[in-house]
């Protein structure tokens, strides 16, 4: 098998999906291949980050508290919005913020962008701008990949974004939490 | 998702049995050193079977 990878078979030893990596020494997390068998179910860890301000709740976590480096680790991003409420979307008219999350440069640290859920079309009224927007609650995915171990690490984090209500334009806001991993040693067996 | 780059683009859609093709006969030791054969292991339920160079994790 010149690439790693896996492979889901049925009942009948038929196989009904796979997936591979290009590159021995990337390797996905268990919760990635908890998903790859069984279906996406985004349960937060018990000690997820949360912070939130009136416009937003954030609830983050990572796949696993540790990561080894080149391991494909995600960073998800529960958020919920209250109703009546909507947050804009990317790409958003000019003078106006979409939800960005970023995460605090590490060296050794690669972080990919975030992963949105589709955004609905929306309007203010008295306002002439077509807005994108998200509403009620979305679940954000960023990937992260370490290339060497950094020991206890913290990961800082900032959502940035915009609210608005049917006729009330918020101004930008930000949130900011951060989340600690344990680096682990690669593994070269 | 992956985030290494600069490797060629592979298509994976052709490496190793197909989707759709019932996955072939495989005997390989467990730990101990025992036979162990995949579809009679599996004894009709679904299966993840995982191809990496060791397995911890």
């Amino acid at each position: 098998m010149a690439y790693p990878g896996m492979f889901l078979l049925d009942e009948h030893g038929v196989v009904v999906n796979k997936q591979f990596e290009q590159n021995y020494r990337v390797r996905p997390t268990a919760r990635i291949m908890e998903e790859f068998a069984l279906g996406a179910v985004h349960e937060p860890r018990s000690d997820a980050s949360s912070a939130s301000t009136a416009e937003l709740g954030i609830r983050a976590w990572t796949d696993s508290p540790t990561y080894r480096p080149y391991q494909q680790v995600r960073l998800h991003l529960d958020m919920d919005i209250p109703a009546g409420l909507h947050v804009y979307a990317a790409p958003a008219p000019n003078g106006y913020t979409p939800l960005r999350v970023e995460v605090e440069p590490l060296d050794g640290l690669t972080a990919g962008g975030p992963t949105f859920p589709p955004s609905v079309p929306f309007c203010v009224a008295g306002l002439d701008e077509a807005f994108m927007v998200f509403e009620d609650g979305l679940h954000v995915l960023l990937p992260l990949q370490f290339t060497k171990n950094l020991g206890p690490t913290r990961l800082q984090v900032r959502v940035e974004y915009q609210a608005c209500t049917a006729t009330t334009c918020f101004a930008p806001a930000s949130i900011g939490f951060e989340l600690d991993l344990n680096g682990l040693d690669l593994i070269r067996d | 998702m992956t985030l290494t780059p600069a490797l060629p683009v592979v298509d994976f859609s052709r490496i190793g049995p197909a989707v759709g093709a019932r996955f072939p006969e495989v005997q390989l030791p467990d730990q101990t050193g025992r036979p162990v054969d995949l579809h009679v292991a599996r004894g009709g339920r679904r299966a993840l079977v995982i191809v990496y160079r060791s397995a911890r994790w």
